[in-house]
């Protein structure tokens, strides 16, 4: 299993924004944006992740790439599996050790903590010194969400794309960097002469391929894909999805790949996390998440999502409201007031994220371990799994 | 027929006139391939068994721009039963905003309708004096807009806005237009309605800031509504809402609603009919369940195919390579053939005919038609 080993581990990662008013200025409250999220990437792989709007994709993409700091949590990247299993050992004994009394005690604590502190120095990107901050950051890229918003209309395209290299200090000369610009951009099928051009002689598609080829640019190991096609129109969608799975292969890169609809996070993902007002709810494998879809608000967002198939009767709304402000989260469980399955406990209560089944993890009460696993709904037309409550209307007529 | 049926399945890649079934309604064999002659104007709302609320013949819209003449809108035609659903798809800028605000008069300069009608009960929208239009518009015919923060004034609580409407339109008194808007607002499913009526727009969230747009275009009853990519901006969730809410207006009050999206699913799921549109032209036109089932235009199944589905992910998605051209340099012929996996020469030397094929639907494209239509 470790053999390819993980190139991302995120360990509690959180992000916390303080909210200002008033004179002088002072915090009145906190946006607990991403709000303690672990997961894993295997090199050459993709980790999907969805949820709705203002869960905090974007705010966990910029805090993986090191655009914002985070408020706690670590980040390894490109870690020797052993490591990272020592960095969680050492942590499990200095949470044990932290309890107990005594001079001997106190002392072993030390001793933990600072093998802990070489560890994270030399691993974990939060901890690193600047210097190997500035080399490691080469290696993660992150494609903005917004095509329009992202690119500096002032600036040529070539200009766009070599910034980083010039940064980085990669390329050595002037035209060398020219030459690699070109060639990025033909990899992201652009015409290279596109270097004299500016953003908004591009369409919406092209601007994407040109953040794509920013990002690309650097040849980077990973890439934190935000949103990559949602402000895109199908047809495009297409072509841009055809474009990230090629380069995909072409330069061995490892994905993580934000978005809000289910139906492109299964094409493209190995491993799915759904997020919820700054948690990740669910998360397995492909396949697990889709067939099983354990937590509620997993369903909701399949049910929600429009089939375009006229013979099948939408069903009414699945869920009830919005998400609520990640300001003052719902007491117990983040999804209560909307879950069609909320219990008592679920108020009072919040469900940890526990192993439901061998690699699939699931934050519910309701849900394995702690209760048995729902029953599948009726079967579905065009290959669809089975859904809860979908009704199907008779072909024809 | 209908058992194998597979919407989202991607035009086969071989022979042209294999891959591109005709209309299988077998009473469409008699009149299928003769041109749609031009119809006297009144005669098939005359005709109809039950007329259309709404019915738009030969609209042309243009903006006279300094870089040429953006033929945004350039013939389009339909008709909205009552208490029905109109579907208007295609991708972005192939001029579904336009046709709306060209219906509504709301064509912003350098902005000119420059031909057709939009007949609403007797009148012809685009000729009636501007004063008689803003009368009838948000009581016979509103529109919800693409983007919900630029239908609102943001100086104005939400209670007010609505209130103002009815103000425009009913000769209700103050105190029972407050008292209207909170139950309005209500009926959109806002909780608290009381208390979001005094809400300024920029402290609600999208979701309900559309509630609130919906809640005024609704307002007076209007018998049809434009909703112009009502829940583009929305999550799927509150997507899902915003349709139910559509749906259950419609069906007390008979409202005809012309749905503009680009989401095919959402017309699957929520349009009776469906109008296909392409570079400023409708390409294609039915009854959304044959349209689905047995798409006949190029453009129509390039697009059905291309949509990710969950449950699909081994299917393979259609691409079509390029973009919407240029819609103030046209290419000569049809205007898709620059995409069209099954362009052949005679496809770029006139424009194809929108030919009636019987069933309902219409489509423009000389190898679905057969040439013998030409
Ligand atoms: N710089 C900031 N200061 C304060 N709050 C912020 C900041 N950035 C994000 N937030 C808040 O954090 C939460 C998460 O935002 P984020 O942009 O990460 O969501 P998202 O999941 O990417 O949403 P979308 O799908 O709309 O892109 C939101 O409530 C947002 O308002
Ligand atoms: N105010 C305007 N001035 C000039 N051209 C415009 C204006 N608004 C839209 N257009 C052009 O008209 C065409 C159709 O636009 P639109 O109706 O908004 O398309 P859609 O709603 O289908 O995305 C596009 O080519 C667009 O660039
Ligand atoms: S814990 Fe309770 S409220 Fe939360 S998702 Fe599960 S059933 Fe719903
Ligand atoms: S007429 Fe247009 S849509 Fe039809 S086959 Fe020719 S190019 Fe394709
Ligand atoms: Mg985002
Ligand atoms: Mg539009």
């Amino acid at each position: 299993m470790n053999g390819d080993g993980f190139l991302v581990d995120a360990r509690g990662l959180e992000k916390r924004f303080a909210i200002k008013a008033g004179f002088p200025r002072r915090t009145v409250a906190e946006v607990r944006a991403v709000d303690g999220v672990s997961f894993e990437v295997r090199r050459g792989r993709t980790f999907g992740l969805v949820g709705e709007s203002g869960c905090g994709k974007t705010t966990l993409a910029r805090t993986m790439v090191g655009l914002y700091r985070p408020t706690a949590g670590s980040l390894f990247f490109d870690t020797p599996a052993d490591k990272v299993e020592l960095v969680l050992e050492l942590r499990a004994r200095i949470a044990e050790a932290g309890t107990a009394r005594g001079p001997a005690a106190r002392a072993e604590l030390a001793g933990l903590e600072e093998r802990l502190e070489v560890l994270r120095r030399e691993y974990d990107v939060y901890s690193l010194p600047k210097r190997k901050l500035a080399a490691k950051r080469r290696e993660f890229q992150l494609v903005f969400q917004d095509p329009w918003g992202s690119l500096d209309p002032r600036m040529t395209v070539g200009h766009i794309v070599g910034e980083g290299l010039v940064v980085h200090g990669i390329g050595g000369s002037r035209a060398e960097r020219a030459d690699l610009v070109r060639e990025t951009l033909a990899s992201c099928g652009l015409d290279p002469d596109a270097i004299d051009r500016y953003p908004h002689e591009f369409s919406g598609g092209q601007r994407q391929r040109i953040g794509i080829a920013r990002a690309l640019a650097l040849r980077p190991k990973l890439l934190v894909l935000d949103e990559p096609v949602s402000a895109l129109d199908v047809s495009i969608r297409v072509q841009i999805l055809d474009l990230l799975k090629d380069i995909k292969d072409a330069y061995g890169l490892t994905y993580v790949f934000i978005a809000h609809d289910l139906a492109v996070v299964e094409r493209v993902a190995d491993e799915v996390g759904v997020m919820y007002l700054g948690k990740i709810v669910e998360r397995a494998g492909r396949a697990d998440l889709f067939s099983r879809r354990f937590h509620p608000y997993t369903r909701a967002l399949i049910d929600a999502a429009p089939v375009p198939d006229p013979n099948v009767v939408r069903r009414r709304a699945p869920v009830r409201g919005e998400p609520p402000s990640p300001i003052a989260p719902p007491p117990g469980c983040r999804f209560h007031p909307r879950c069609p399955e909320a219990a008592e406990r679920c108020r009072v209560e919040e469900p940890p994220l526990v192993q439901a089944a061998p690699g699939h993890y699931v934050a519910c009460w309701m849900r394995p371990p702690h209760r048995a696993a729902p029953g599948p709904g009726p079967a579905l037309p065009g290959g669809r799994p089975p859904s809860a409550g979908a009704t199907v209307r008779a072909p024809g007529a | 027929m209908t058992g194998e049926r597979d919407p989202a399945r991607p035009p086969g890649g071989g022979a042209p006139t294999g891959a591109v079934p005709r209309p299988a309604a077998p009473a469409a064999t008699g009149d299928a391939r003769r041109p749609l002659p031009a119809r006297p104007a009144g005669l098939a709302a005359a005709l109809a068994a039950e007329a259309p609320v709404l019915d738009v013949r030969n609209l042309a819209a243009w903006y006279f721009t300094d870089e040429g003449t953006v033929k945004a809108v350039d013939g389009v035609g339909f008709k909205i039963g009552k208490g029905k659903t109109l579907g208007l798809v295609g991708e972005s800028g192939c001029g579904k905003t336009a046709t709306g605000l060209a219906v509504l008069g709301l064509l912003p300069p350098p902005g000119r309708v420059v031909r057709g009608e939009a007949v609403l009960g007797r009148r012809d929208l685009l000729r009636m004096p501007e004063q008689d239009l803003a009368a009838m518009r948000g009581r016979d015919v509103s529109m919800i807009f693409q983007e919900p923060m630029s239908a609102l004034d943001p100086l104005m609580t939400t209670g007010a806005q609505i209130a103002e409407c009815l103000e425009m339109h009913t000769d209700l008194d103050r105190r029972q237009r407050a008292e209207k808007a909170v139950e309005l607002l209500a009926s959109v499913g806002v909780p608290e309605p009381a208390l979001r009526a005094k809400a300024w727009p920029h402290e609600l969230s999208g979701g309900m800031r559309q509630r609130v747009v919906i809640a005024m275009a609704l307002a007076c009853d209007p018998k049809v509504v434009i909703a112009d990519e009502p829940t583009t901006a929305l999550d799927v969730t509150v997507q899902a809402q915003i349709l139910d809410l559509i749906e259950d207006t419609q069906e007390r009050t008979g409202m005809g609603v012309v749905l503009v999206t680009h989401d095919l699913a959402a017309v699957a799921q929520a349009a009776d009919e469906v109008a296909v549109m392409y570079a400023g032209v409708l390409v294609e036109t039915g009854p959304v369940k044959d349209v689905f089932s047995r798409p006949a235009h190029p453009y129509t199944k390039a697009l059905l195919g291309s949509i990710p589905v969950v449950g699909q992910a081994d299917r393979q998605l259609v691409t079509i390579p390029g973009r919407v051209p240029n819609l103030a340099r046209l290419p000569s012929g049809c205007r898709f053939a620059d995409r069209c996996p099954l362009a052949e020469g005679a496809c770029r030397v006139a424009e194809p005919d929108f030919i009636d094929v019987g069933a309902g639907r219409k489509v423009r494209c000389i190898l679905a038609t057969g040439r013998a239509a030409r």
